[in-house]
């Protein structure tokens, strides 16, 4: 079954649908992943400053 | 400033969010290719905000250079802005190999070639990571100004990048925008390049910002540390 189903072309092959998934699943977790470590970052910094305590 | 950033964020994911639709779902699949060509969609922002980011990288690393010693708090602000393009360089750079890879098994029949679009790209990508590695583990004392002069010697490499597909005959397709007639993309997929490239770019500009501030703080931190210890030890 095609996973593109609205946009199914006669030249796709197993390899290019899978290539094409992951090459998007890759974009989205490297920048969100790297978002996620400078916030991460971030709120550490924010929690020092108050000495550990919940704002 | 803060409030700024979070609608700024907020627009971000928003025009994200329409730009994957629009490359998934709303413009026509490639004649020739099928649905593979939609990797491009997300390979080409990332591959164009992999060769401006070490422009501002550069700049912000000329400053540090022009600045450290008769400015040095302006200094630092450079620098930090200097790290933080360094890693979204290395971050777009590392996307655009990876698309780029993904891309060409199915298409080429070959993961990797070293024709010269390919090849200048990975030494982009192998430069910045050099710039991380400087910084990282250099302990002379001199780390942000030897980081700065090889960030002036890494910008040399952009406008080879750039070039390569138009000096040299690649493997790599030729120039989709500005290659003269012939090139350019049909006019019912162009939704998809410049959603995508305006998503792509507000994130660059949200992460530099957010990374910029990380490298701030952690600059006055060392600051108010080395004051610290100087009134211990007056």
């Amino acid at each position: 079954m095609n996973p593109l189903h609205l946009v199914h072309s006669a030249n796709d092959t197993a390899m290019s649908i899978r290539h094409l998934w992951l090459a998007y699943a890759l974009v989205l977790t490297l920048q969100f992943g790297y978002a996620a470590v400078i916030f991460r970052k971030l709120c550490a910094h924010c929690k020092c400053k108050c000495g550990g305590k919940e704002r | 400033m803060k409030l700024f950033l979070r609608i700024w964020f907020v627009a971000t994911l928003a025009v994200l969010a329409r730009g994957l639709y629009v490359a998934l779902f709303v413009v026509p699949a490639d004649a020739d290719q099928g649905n593979i060509q939609r990797i491009f969609y997300y390979h080409l922002p990332s591959a164009i905000l992999g060769l401006i980011f070490p422009y501002l990288n550069f700049a912000a690393s000329v400053a540090y250079l022009a600045l450290r010693r008769g400015n040095p708090l302006a200094a630092l602000r450079a620098d930090a802005f200097a790290l933080a393009t360094a890693e979204i360089t290395i971050l777009f750079t590392t996307i655009g190999l990876a698309t780029g890879i993904l891309w060409a098994r199915p298409v080429w029949g070959i993961w990797w070639t070293w024709d010269a679009r390919l090849t200048s790209f990975l030494l982009l990508w192998l430069l910045y990571v050099s710039y991380m590695m400087v910084r990282r583990f250099s302990s002379t004392g001199q780390t942000h100004t030897l980081a700065a002069v090889l960030s002036v010697f890494a910008a040399i490499d952009v406008p080879i990048v750039f070039m390569s597909i138009r000096w040299w005959r690649t493997q790599h397709p030729s120039p989709v925008f500005g290659g003269g007639q012939g090139s350019g993309l049909d006019h019912s997929m162009l939704p998809a390049v410049w959603w995508n490239l305006a998503a792509w770019a507000m994130w660059g500009v949200f992460l530099a910002a957010a990374r910029y501030r990380l490298e701030r703080l952690h600059q006055q931190q060392q600051m108010d540390a080395a004051l610290a210890a100087t009134e211990a030890t007056a």
